[in-house]
C-alpha cells in the first residue's frame, strides 16, 4: 500500500502570503527528512532552498526545525516521527538566508569568542602530543569532542533565544575541552571568559534542551555543569 | 572561588536557607505564641519578642538574606535577557548594593524605635 506523508515546509520570503508550503510526498521505507525536501525539490519545486554536504551525518550542515525539534534533516528518518505531517522549519535563534537554511554566523561568532583553537604551552617542540588511554583526561573526553558544530544545540538552547551576548553550549563545551587538555596554556584566559556574568556559563539554566538536542549525543550540559564546578571549587574540574 | 560563581553560590545558600527561615517565620507569626492559640494576642506580647536580642538577630539576617536572594534574583533575570552591555551591567550592580544597603538600613533601623 502506497502511504503518503505531507511535508509542510517552512518558505521565506513567505509566497503568495503564506509562510508555509505543503507538499504530499510517498513515504519509502529508509527515507529521511532530507531524502524528503530533495524529493520536493526535484519533483514539485525547484526552488526550495535547503542545505546539506556529506548526507551521513558527519558535517552538520542539514540541521533543521523539525516537527519543532533541532535535527539533522540527513539522519532523521521519516518514519521514526511517527506522524502524517511533518512540518520542516529554519532552526530558531539565526538569521534565515532562504526557506529553511540559516546562516550560522551568531554560532561561531560565539564559538569565536570562546579561544576554540588549541594554544600550546611549547609552539617549538615538535614533539608528539601523547595522550594515555587510561588518563583523566582522555576518560572523561571521549564523546564530548565529537561536536560536528551544527548549531543544532544553539537552536534549542532558550537562553541564547533570550540574550544575545551569552556564549551558548557548543563553545563552552569547546572551551571545557581546551581547558581540560593538559597541553593548553590559554587556560587563564578562557576560564576569565567562562566566569563572566553577562554571557558565561552562569546564564546557563541546565535545562538540558541542547543534550536532547545533540545528534551526537553530546552531553553539553554536563560540560557546562562540570565547569560551574570547577569556577566554584578550581581543581574539580577532573572529578567524575 | 570566581567572583560569578561566589553570586551564583550565595543565590543557592540564600535560597536554601529562606526555605527554613520563611517556614519558621510563618510558623513563629501564626502559630507559635500562646496566646494567639488562646485568641488574646496583644500588642505587649509582639513587643517582647521583637524587643529580644536573639530574634532581632534572626530577623535582621533574615533581612539579609531574602535582600541578597531577591536583588541578586532580580539582576539575574535582568541578565538572562541580555539587553545590557558591561558599562550597563556595572551601573545595575551599583543600582542594586544601593537599593539593597538603603532597605537593609531601613529594616535594621526599625527596632532602634522599639
Amino acid at each position: 500500500m502506497e502511504l503518503n506523508i505531507t511535508l509542510r515546509v517552512s518558505r521565506h520570503p513567505a509566497r503568495n502570503g503564506k509562510a508555509f508550503d505543503e507538499f504530499q510526498v510517498k513515504l519509502e521505507e529508509k527515507m529521511s527528512v532530507l531524502d524528503a525536501l530533495f524529493r520536493v525539490q526535484r519533483e514539485q519545486d525547484s526552488s526550495l532552498g535547503f542545505r546539506c554536504s556529506c548526507r551521513v551525518g558527519m558535517c552538520g550542515t542539514c540541521a533543521v526545525y523539525v516537527n519543532r525539534i533541532p535535527r539533522l534533516a540527513c539522519s532523521t528518518l521519516v518514519k521514526s516521527l511517527e506522524s502524517d505531517v511533518v512540518t520542516i522549519e529554519p532552526l530558531p535563534h539565526y538569521p534565515i538566508v532562504k526557506d529553511v537554511a540559516v546562516s550560522l554566523e551568531p554560532f561561531f561568532e560565539q564559538w569565536r569568542r570562546a579561544k576554540p583553537a588549541f594554544r600550546p604551552r611549547n609552539p617549538d617542540s615538535a614533539e608528539l602530543a601523547r595522550i594515555p588511554k587510561d588518563s583523566k583526561y582522555r576518560l572523561l573526553t571521549p564523546t564530548k569532542r565529537d561536536c560536528i558544530t551544527c548549531g543544532a544545540c544553539f537552536a534549542a538552547c532558550s537562553i541564547v533565544g533570550m540574550n544575545d551576548h551569552y556564549l551558548g553550549p557548543a563553545a563552552i563545551n569547546k572551551a571545557f575541552l581546551r581547558i581540560l587538555d593538559p597541553r593548553d596554556a590559554a587556560r587563564e584566559e578562557r576560564v576569565k571568559i567562562l566566569d563572566r556574568s553577562l554571557d558565561g556559563v552562569w546564564r546557563c539554566h541546565t535545562q538540558f534542551n541542547c543534550t536532547a538536542a545533540c545528534p551526537r549525543n553530546i552531553d553539553v550540559t554536563d560540560s557546562i555543569v562540570r565547569i560551574k564546578r570547577a569556577l566554584l571549587w578550581p581543581g574539580r574540574l577532573l572529578k567524575p | 572561588m570566581f567572583r560569578s560563581a561566589w553570586e551564583w553560590y550565595l543565590q543557592r545558600v540564600t535560597g536554601g536557607l529562606l526555605i527554613v527561615l520563611l517556614a519558621a517565620h510563618f510558623w513563629v507569626e501564626h502559630f507559635m505564641t500562646a496566646q494567639l492559640r488562646s485568641g488574646n494576642l496583644t500588642y505587649e506580647a509582639i513587643l517582647a519578642r521583637i524587643s529580644n536580642p536573639a530574634w532581632q538577630a534572626i530577623d535582621i539576617a533574615f533581612l539579609i538574606i531574602a535582600l541578597y536572594h531577591g536583588l541578586n534574583g532580580l539582576r539575574n533575570i535582568i541578565l538572562d535577557y541580555g539587553r545590557l552591555e558591561r558599562r550597563g551591567v556595572a551601573v545595575l550592580n551599583i543600582a542594586l548594593v544601593l537599593v539593597g544597603a538603603v532597605w537593609a538600613w531601613w529594616g535594621i533601623m526599625a527596632f532602634s524605635r522599639l
